[in-house]
C-alpha cells in the first residue's frame, strides 16, 4: 500500500473516534462490505454471519476474534486488529483473498451487534497483537532517524548514472527497430522488446520499460498501430533526451521526468516538500486497473473552494483491497499534499480527514474548447502526463454505428463538436442508458486523443463508471 | 503526403526519405519539423526520426481539435413514466439473483407502473438475453428508455423489437413484435377496428404471422369475431386452424362450441334411472354414464373441419379412440361436465377411474383446464394425481390464486415421507412472482423445522424442499433459519438458504417501502 497516511479517508465507513489518544473505529455493515476484495467474498461473508458458524467469538478493546467452522477438522482462527483507524486481518484459512470471508464475516457480526469489549484475549491473540506492536515501533524508530544529506546526494547521482546508461541502451534499441522497419515485425520479434522493457527495471527507470511493454502489446493489435508505436517511441525518446539534458531543466520538470521514469518518491518526502492545500475535496470519479497482478486505483478530486484538481493514486497487490474507500459524489475536508511537478495533480492526504458528506456535488465545466485548452496546457508543461481531468457539460453519447468499424463511441456537444471515448461495451451501454439520448454531464480522463468517462450525471443522478481492466 | 503519414511510412520501411518533406508546410508544427530535419545529423537518420516523433507525440497531446460530429440520432422522447427508487438490492438481484427473485422484483416494478432506474437497464437487458422466461417482464420494466437502449445491441433484439419510435406508422413499418403490440392495444381500445384490420389484411401475411394474429383475437374473443374465426378455421395453415379452434372454444355460444356439445352428447350415454325405493336408497337413482367414443375412421368430414379426428402422432401410445376422446374433451368447458352430469370434479375423476376411457377423459380435461383458463381449484386437485408431467401440473397449479393454493395444501403430514410428497406438489404450485402469505409461511416453517432435524428429509436429493423454502414469506424463512438444528444435513440445508434469506429480506423491504403508486 503506497500511502498509509490517507487511510482515514475511510471516515465515512470506519469513523475514527478519538478516545484516550487512540483512534478507534466504528464499524458499519456497508463499511465492512466495502473492504471485500470482490463481490463473491462479500456474499460469502454474509453467509457466515449466523452464530452457529462461530463456536467461539471474543472482543477486547483492541481486537475481535473468533473460530469459524470450515471444511477442515479444526476451525479457522480469525482475528482482526481494530485498534487503529483501519482494521488489520489475519486468518488461518487457506484463502488467497484478503481479507478473507471469515475476517469480513467477523466484522459484519461486530457491526450488526457490537460485543462487550471485556473478553480476556487468548494467547494467540496476545502474541499476534504484541508482535504487530513491536514491528510498528521498530518502523517508527527507523523513520525518526535523521537522513544523511551527503549519502542521499550520492545515492541520487548513482541512480542518474544507472538511468542514463539504461536510457542510452533503450534509445539505441528503438533506433535499431526503426532501422529494420516496423513493417517487418512479427510476434516472435517482440520478445526482445519485452526483454528490453524488463531491463529498464534494472536500470531503475521501470516506467520507461512499462511504456515499451505497452507498445509491444499494441503491435498488430489495432489498425493504426505503426503510428501509435512511432509516437510512443517519440515520447520515450523525449524522456531519454531529458535525462541527457537534465541539468538545464527546472526542479518541477525534473520532478515530472522522475515520475515519467518511475523514480519513487516517498509519502514522507511529499509531505515534507509538497504543496499543501486545505479544502473540501469532492470525489469526481475513480477507476481501478489491474496490471501485472497489481491493482492501481486512481481517484480524482476537486477542491470546492480552490477548484483545483487532485489525483490520489494507490495500489493493492493481488486480491487485497484498498485501505480506504472513496465514494464518488461525496466530499470530505482535509489537507492534500501535492507531488512536485509542473502540473501538480497527484496528491496524498496530510493529517486527518473530516467527516464525509454525500451529494451536493456541482458539476462545473469550462466548456469543451476551454477544457481542451486547459488539458493541452497541462500536456505542454508535462509531456509525460498520462491523463488530464476533463469535465464536460451537456454532451450526448454517440454510438459508433454509422461510422463503420473504425468509428468509436463519442460524446458531442449541442453544437456538434465530438470527442472520441475510450470505453468498453458495458460502460458505453450504461452511459447510453443514463443519457437516454438526452444531454448529460460527464467527467473523465483525457489522454490527448480520447476521453475515458468515469462519472456521468443525468436527471436520475450520478452514474459511476468504475472500470476494472 | 502529410508529414505525420510520411514519418509513419519511414518507420515502417526503415528509410527516412528527406524528399518526402521537400514541400514546406504551412503549419507551425510542420515548420518546426522541417527545421529539425535541416539541423539533423544525416548519419543518424533513426535518431532524427525519433526526435521528430517526440515532437509529433507532444503536438498530438496538446493540439487536439474536436471533430464535427455526424447529426445526432433521434433521441427518445420518454412518456411520463416514474422511475422506481434505486437501491443496492436491485443490482444484486438483476446481476446474480435467483429466478424467483427476478420475478418478484420485476413484477413489483411493473405493477407499480414504474420503470427500472437507468443504471440497472444494462443488467436487466443482459438478464433477458440469458433467461427467456423473464423477457416479457423485462420489456415492461425497462420502459421506453430501456427499449430504446435495446436497439443499440443485437443481443437485446427481443426488447428492441418492442421499441416503437414516436410518430411512426407502426402497423405499416414496425417489426412484427411492434405490430402485434400495436394491434393488441388497438384491440383493447376498439375490438371491431382490430378485427376489421385483421380480416382485411390477413391474406398478406405468412402462416406463422396469421397464427399469431388469430391467437391475438383468441386472447379475448367476442361473439362478433365468430364469423372471421370460422373462416380462419378453414385456413390453409394448420397452426391458424388450431388457433382459430381454440378461440372458438372460448366462445361458449358459438356454433363451433355447440357442435362440440352435440358430439359429446353422442359419445356420452346414460343408463336408465332406477326409480325403486331400493335404488334411491343405494344411490342408483342417479343416471349411470358411459362413454363410447367413435373410431377415427368412422367420423365424418365435419369432425375433421373442426380439428377433430386427425391422424394420431406416431409417438402417442394411447389408442385411437381414446386419443379422439381426449381431443373432444379438450375442446369443451369443464363446467359442462359438472353441470350436465351433476357430479363434482372429484366424483367425475373417480367415475373416469372406473372407466376404460380414463386416460382419454383425464387428458382431455387437463387440456381444457390449460386452454380455457378456468381457475377451478376443485378441478386442479382432482386431476393432479393424473397429470403425468410436472410441467403441466405446475402450469395448472400456478393458474390458481396463492390463497387457494394455501387452502389446498394447508394441512401437512407428520410422516416425513408423506410430507415430502406434499412438498412436491407445493413446490409445483409455489407462486413465481410472490411469496406465500406470512401466516401460511410461519405455520409451514414451524412444521418444516420440526421435521427437518428428526428425519432424513433434508438429506433427500430433492429440489422440492428448497423451492418451497424459497417461496416462504421472509418472516417464515427467518423463523425456519433461526431454528437450532443438530444434524449436519439440516444445518447444511439451512446454511444453503442463508444467501437467499438475506436477498429476499432486502427485496421484501424494498417492495414494502416502494409499493405506493407514483
Amino acid at each position: 500500500m503506497a500511502c498509509h497516511s490517507f487511510t482515514l479517508i475511510a471516515a465515512r465507513k470506519l469513523e475514527a473516534l478519538p478516545e484516550q489518544g487512540v483512534e478507534h473505529m466504528t464499524l458499519t455493515t456497508s463499511a465492512v462490505l466495502s473492504l471485500a476484495p470482490d463481490a463473491a467474498s462479500a456474499t460469502a461473508a454474509k453467509g457466515l454471519t449466523a452464530p452457529a458458524s462461530w463456536p467461539l467469538l471474543g472482543r477486547s478493546a483492541r481486537a475481535v476474534w473468533g473460530e469459524c467452522k470450515g471444511s477442515g477438522s479444526r476451525p479457522y482462527r480469525t482475528q482482526v486488529d481494530v485498534s487503529g483507524a483501519t482494521p488489520t486481518f489475519k486468518c488461518s484459512c487457506p484463502s488467497r483473498k484478503f481479507p478473507c470471508k471469515h475476517g469480513l464475516a467477523l466484522l459484519l457480526i461486530e457491526a450488526a451487534a457490537p460485543m462487550q469489549q471485556d473478553t480476556p484475549e487468548p494467547d494467540w491473540i496476545v502474541e499476534w497483537l504484541d508482535a504487530r506492536q513491536v514491528r510498528a515501533e521498530r518502523k517508527e524508530t527507523k523513520a525518526a532517524e535523521p537522513p544523511d544529506p551527503k549519502a542521499a546526494i550520492k545515492r541520487e547521482e548513482a541512480r542518474w548514472k544507472k538511468i542514463s546508461e539504461g536510457a542510452a541502451d533503450l534509445d539505441r534499441f528503438m533506433a535499431d527497430q526503426l532501422a529494420r522497419g516496423l513493417a517487418s515485425l512479427s510476434a516472435q520479434q517482440l520478445d526482445p522488446w519485452r526483454t528490453m522493457a524488463a531491463r529498464m527495471v534494472d536500470a531503475q527507470a521501470p516506467s520507461l520499460g512499462d511504456r515499451l511493454g505497452d507498445l509491444a502489446d499494441v503491435v498488430g493489435a489495432q489498425a493504426d498501430w505503426p503510428k501509435t508505436v512511432l509516437l510512443g517511441f517519440g515520447a520515450i525518446h523525449l524522456a531519454i533526451e531529458a535525462v541527457e539534458k537534465r541539468a538545464s531543466l527546472s526542479n518541477e520538470s525534473i520532478a515530472d521526468l522522475k515520475t515519467a521514469l518511475g523514480w519513487p518518491i516517498t509519502s514522507e518526502q511529499v509531505l515534507a516538500c509538497g504543496d499543501l492545500v486545505e479544502d473540501t475535496w469532492q470525489v469526481l470519479g475513480q477507476l481501478s486497473e489491474l496490471r501485472n497482478r497489481i491493482t492501481e486505483r486512481r481517484v480524482w478530486l476537486r477542491g470546492a473552494r480552490t477548484m483545483r484538481h487532485a489525483l490520489i493514486v494507490d495500489f493493492a497487490a493481488g486480491t487485497r483491497s484498498f485501505d480506504s474507500a472513496f465514494i464518488t459524489g461525496s466530499a470530505f475536508a482535509c489537507t492534500l499534499a501535492f507531488y512536485p511537478g509542473t502540473t501538480p495533480l497527484r496528491a496524498i492526504v496530510s493529517g486527518t480527514v473530516g467527516a464525509s458528506t454525500e451529494g451536493g456535488l456541482q458539476v462545473s465545466s469550462l466548456g469543451l474548447d476551454l477544457e481542451l485548452a486547459a488539458a493541452s496546457q497541462a500536456f505542454g508543461r508535462n509531456p509525460w502526463l498520462r491523463a488530464a481531468p476533463m469535465t464536460l457539460g451537456a454532451v450526448t453519447p454517440h454510438a459508433p454505428g454509422a461510422g463503420g468499424p473504425e468509428a468509436a463511441w463519442a460524446v458531442a456537444t449541442a453544437t456538434g463538436e465530438a470527442l472520441p471515448l475510450q470505453i468498453g461495451r458495458d460502460e458505453a451501454m450504461q452511459l447510453l442508458a443514463c443519457s437516454g439520448g438526452a444531454p448529460i454531464d460527464l467527467f473523465g480522463e483525457w489522454d490527448g486523443s480520447r476521453l475515458r468517462p468515469l462519472t456521468a450525471w443525468s436527471a436520475e443522478g450520478l452514474l459511476s463508471l468504475e472500470n476494472r481492466a | 503526403m502529410r508529414i505525420d503519414d510520411a514519418l509513419v511510412q519511414a518507420a515502417l520501411t526503415g528509410k527516412l526519405d528527406v524528399s518526402h518533406f521537400a514541400s514546406q508546410g504551412a503549419s507551425a508544427l510542420e515548420h518546426l519539423l522541417h527545421d529539425l530535419m535541416d539541423r539533423a545529423d544525416p548519419t543518424e537518420p533513426q535518431r532524427t526520426l525519433l526526435r521528430l516523433a517526440s515532437v509529433l507525440s507532444s503536438a498530438r497531446l496538446c493540439g487536439y481539435v474536436a471533430q464535427p460530429a455526424e447529426p445526432l440520432p433521434a433521441a427518445t422522447t420518454e412518456p411520463d413514466q416514474a422511475v422506481a427508487p434505486d437501491a443496492p438490492i436491485l443490482g444484486e438481484v438483476l446481476l446474480g439473483g435467483a429466478t424467483r427473485l427476478h420475478h418478484l422484483l420485476l413484477t413489483h416494478v411493473v405493477r407499480a407502473s414504474r420503470r427500472l432506474p437507468s443504471r440497472h437497464m444494462v443488467a436487466a437487458l443482459d438478464l433477458g438475453s440469458r433467461a427467456s422466461d423473464v423477457r416479457p417482464l423485462i420489456v415492461q420494466a425497462i420502459g421506453t428508455r430501456g427499449r430504446w437502449l435495446a436497439t443499440h445491441d443485437r443481443r437485446w433484439a427481443y426488447a428492441a423489437e418492442t421499441y416503437a419510435k414516436p410518430d411512426e406508422d407502426i402497423w405499416a413499418h414496425g417489426s412484427w413484435a411492434q405490430r402485434l403490440q400495436w394491434l393488441r392495444e388497438l384491440r383493447a381500445a376498439d375490438a371491431a377496428a382490430a378485427r376489421t384490420l385483421v380480416d382485411k389484411e390477413m391474406n398478406g401475411f405468412s402462416a406463422e404471422q396469421r397464427a399469431d394474429l388469430t391467437s391475438l383475437l383468441g386472447e379475448q374473443p367476442d361473439a362478433a369475431d365468430e364469423a372471421l374465426l370460422n373462416r380462419l378455421l378453414k385456413d390453409r395453415a394448420a397452426d391458424v386452424r388450431k388457433a382459430s379452434s381454440l378461440a372458438l372454444m372460448r366462445l361458449p355460444q358459438s356454433a363451433y362450441a355447440q357442435r362440440m356439445l352435440v358430439r359429446l352428447d353422442a359419445v356420452l350415454q346414460s343408463a336408465p334411472v332406477s326409480k325403486s325405493w331400493l335404488g334411491k336408497l343405494t344411490g342408483k337413482a342417479a343416471p349411470q354414464w358411459h362413454v363410447d367414443p367413435p373410431a377415427p375412421e368412422k367420423v365424418d368430414a365435419a369432425w375433421l373441419d373442426d380439428q377433430l379426428g386427425k391422424e394420431k402422432p406416431k409417438y402417442e401410445r394411447i389408442d385411437d379412440r381414446s386419443y379422439l376422446l381426449a381431443e373432444l374433451c379438450g375442446k369443451l368447458p369443464l363446467s359442462h361436465w359438472t353441470e350436465h352430469l351433476q357430479m363434482t370434479p372429484t366424483q367425475l375423476v373417480q367415475w373416469a377411474e372406473s372407466s376404460e376411457w380414463k386416460t382419454g377423459l383425464c387428458r382431455g380435461w387437463t387440456q381444457s383446464l390449460l386452454d380455457l383458463w378456468p381457475q377451478d381449484a376443485a378441478w386442479v386437485t382432482a386431476l393432479l394425481p393424473h397429470v403425468g408431467s410436472p410441467l403441466v401440473a405446475s402450469r395448472a397449479l400456478q393458474r390458481l390464486p396463492t390463497a387457494t393454493i394455501e387452502s389446498l395444501f394447508g394441512e401437512w403430514s407428520a410422516d416425513p415421507a408423506k410430507f415430502g410428497d406434499q412438498m412436491h406438489h407445493l413446490a409445483l404450485a409455489a407462486p413465481v412472482d410472490s411469496t406465500f402469505s406470512r401466516d401460511f409461511s410461519t405455520r409451514l416453517a414451524t412444521h418444516l423445522a420440526s421435521l427437518l432435524d428428526r428425519s432424513d428429509l433434508a438429506s433427500r436429493p430433492s429440489h422440492d424442499l428448497k423451492t418451497v423454502a424459497q417461496a416462504l414469506h421472509p418472516q417464515g424463512l427467518d423463523l425456519l433459519c433461526a431454528t437450532p438444528m443438530h444434524t449436519d444435513a439440516a444445518k447444511d440445508f439451512l446454511g444453503s438458504l442463508a444467501p437467499w434469506q438475506r436477498q429476499l429480506k432486502a427485496l421484501h423491504d424494498y417492495i414494502a417501502t416502494t409499493s405506493t403508486s407514483p
